[in-house]
């Protein structure tokens, strides 16, 4: 049971999905899971949608009880592991033994792109290895596609029962399995339109000339060039440092969105959980990745017989968040 | 060739300045300017040849590296130059072909006479550091002497009213020289760089984290840093790298 994963006398990360078909199910879950983080002093915050948000706080009416406007929230996993790893330091710093967080993790059905959320709902059980965390991740299954909810159950070692139990879950696969054999993703629709840019081996200095090249072609009081300019750059510098040549790189324009692919014929970051997390060092190529994460709209790897492509998206603010 | 040699043409070059060239098409546009501005200044505009070394651009007299060693009292050509009626004297110097025919020591010699030179004497000095070459091999050299003003492909790094300016580009290709050149001030500083990033039009990943580990570390036994007008993309990559940089300031550093 989940009391055996807490470790003893040393808390550790539980990372539990609820999926949920009516606002009962969803209540029914929660509920007891709120009052009795509450009951303990622990810290409890719930990052979920206005009407959700609305039940929960009708339903368990405690002033510790913390709402956090998801609107508010990172829109990248990269951004989203930082600042609640940061969180969750600060409240053991405070002498929490436990956090409760219920959120919500977006997906098409909340208007967001899934694939490096996936990533990120693989990466989460490595990354709080050792945090007191109880995170439970809430889908309702009346906007969740089938793939996502696939997903979901792949990526979460404990699952809600409906009467609020918590239950291990046997189709739970461990992160680097379950993103070692990710099926490449879908590209783009805009990828499937004639490239404004093709270069071939560029340098850096070529890829941030392109992308420059692109305010020419958008709004650029809709896009921050300059985020295109340091992912697409720090995107061409990896796949010089640790790719294998050729490598090419084209880019899309629409008027709501830019798309970048940089491909070579390596077969990609070896840390699956490259991007999502930091690393140091200046010819890791990890933080560059890092870095991309949090400026871009969407990112997704994809390793395949003909080589890696890390293929970047950026939508006018508003689009696609 | 770059951004950074565009704005050079709009700044009074250093008058010992360093240029770090690159394996490029292009490669020799600065070094060309640099003799055409010598030309045009009146200058006397000497070069130091080798047996094996590049030829002399037109117009220009060759002397050996020994005429520049300290030993040889390098002054005498500055005053041979005006007594011919030059408005003052312009070196070109290759490094790659000095230390090659005499050492890293001997060139450092030469480079320190010719910051004397130049400061006491109508004189100008440019010295080419090859990449691949000197310009990697012995990039601590290129660094220490040509604080003045050391330029890459891609990049300037100069010392200019109590700051260093690091103007134009800074990614994987350079990196080498951004760190050298943050080392070299850091160790030869009392207490504090400064460092001016109001031209600096791009900062990679990597070198974003050199800097927050330079900026971070205050108690290494080197002079701390201060950063100094960070554009706000600048500042954007120094934020991500764990560095926020507080809103713009224009104020000129504590004296």
């Amino acid at each position: 049971m989940v009391a055996e994963a807490l470790g003893g006398s040393r808390p550790d990360h539980i990372h539990q999905a609820l999926f949920y078909s009516s606002d009962e199910e969803f209540l029914a879950a929660l509920v007891p899971f709120l009052e009795e983080g509450l009951g303990a002093a622990q810290p409890t915050i719930v990052v979920v949608n206005d009407r959700a948000a609305t039940l929960l706080r009708a339903a368990v009416g405690h002033p510790e009880l913390v709402f956090l406007d998801p609107r508010e929230r990172r829109h990248d996993p990269a951004s989203a592991i930082r600042v609640k790893q940061e969180m969750v330091t600060k409240h053991v710093a405070n002498g929490a033994q436990r956090i409760r967080v219920v959120g919500e993790t977006p997906h098409p059905g909340l208007g967001a792109p899934w694939e490096w959320w996936a990533r990120y709902e693989a990466a989460v059980n490595h990354v709080y290895v050792g945090f007191p965390l109880w995170n439970i991740c809430s889908y309702d299954l009346r906007i969740t596609p089938s793939s996502v909810i696939d997903d979901v159950t792949r990526t979460h070692p404990w699952l809600s029962g409906s009467d609020g139990s918590h239950v291990m879950n046997p189709r739970y696969e461990e992160p680097s399995r379950f993103l070692s054999r990710r099926a490449a993703p879908v590209a783009d629709p805009l990828q499937g339109t004639s490239q404004v840019v093709d270069l071939h081996d560029p340098t850096p200095a070529d890829a941030r000339e392109a992308a420059r090249s692109l305010e020419n072609m958008v709004s650029t009081a809709a896009f921050d060039i300059d985020d295109v300019v340091l992912a697409v750059s720090e995107a061409v510098t990896n796949a010089l440092m640790h790719g294998v040549r050729p490598v090419v790189m084209r880019l899309w324009a629409a008027r709501e969105r830019i798309v970048a692919a940089i491909s070579d014929h390596g077969s990609g970051p070896p840390d699956p959980f490259a991007g999502l997390l930091p690393t140091q060092g200046s010819d890791s190529g990890g933080l560059g990745l890092w870095m991309a994460h949090q400026v871009c709209d969407h990112i997704t790897l994809a390793t395949t017989q003909d080589g890696f492509t890390i293929t970047l998206r950026f939508d006018m603010p508003g689009r696609g968040r | 060739v770059s951004t950074t040699a565009t704005d050079a043409t709009h700044r009074a070059p250093a008058r010992h300045a360093g240029f770090l060239r690159p394996a490029h098409p292009r490669r020799d546009v600065p070094i060309d300017s640099w003799s055409r501005s010598a030309l045009e200044r009146g200058h006397k505009l000497l070069s130091i040849s080798t047996p094996t070394g590049s030829p002399a651009p037109s117009g220009t007299s060759v002397l050996s590296p020994n005429d520049l060693h300290p030993s040889s009292a390098p002054a005498d050509l500055v005053r041979a130059a005006l007594d011919e009626g030059f408005t003052g004297l312009s070196i070109l110097i290759r490094a790659d072909e000095v230390i090659a025919v005499t050492s890293a020591d001997f060139h450092a010699a030469v480079e320190s006479a010719l910051t004397a030179l130049c400061a006491e004497h109508p004189a100008r000095v440019l010295c080419v550091y090859d990449r691949p070459g000197a310009g990697t091999e012995h990039l601590g050299l290129a660094v220490t002497h040509h604080r003045g003003e050391l330029q890459e492909q891609l990049l300037t790094i100069r010392d200019a009213e109590d700051r260093t300016h690091v103007d134009g580009e800074v990614d994987v290709t350079n990196l080498d020289v951004f760190a050298a050149a943050l080392r070299t001030r850091r160790t030869l500083a009392d207490d504090i760089v400064h460092l001016d990033m109001s031209g600096t039009a791009f900062l990679s990943a990597g070198a974003a984290d050199a800097l927050v580990r330079h900026v971070m570390t205050p108690h290494d036994g080197l002079a701390r840093v201060q950063l100094h007008n960070p554009p706000r993309h600048i500042r954007r990559v120094l934020g991500l790298a764990g560095l926020p940089i507080p809103a713009e300031e224009r104020a000129p550093p504590e004296r």
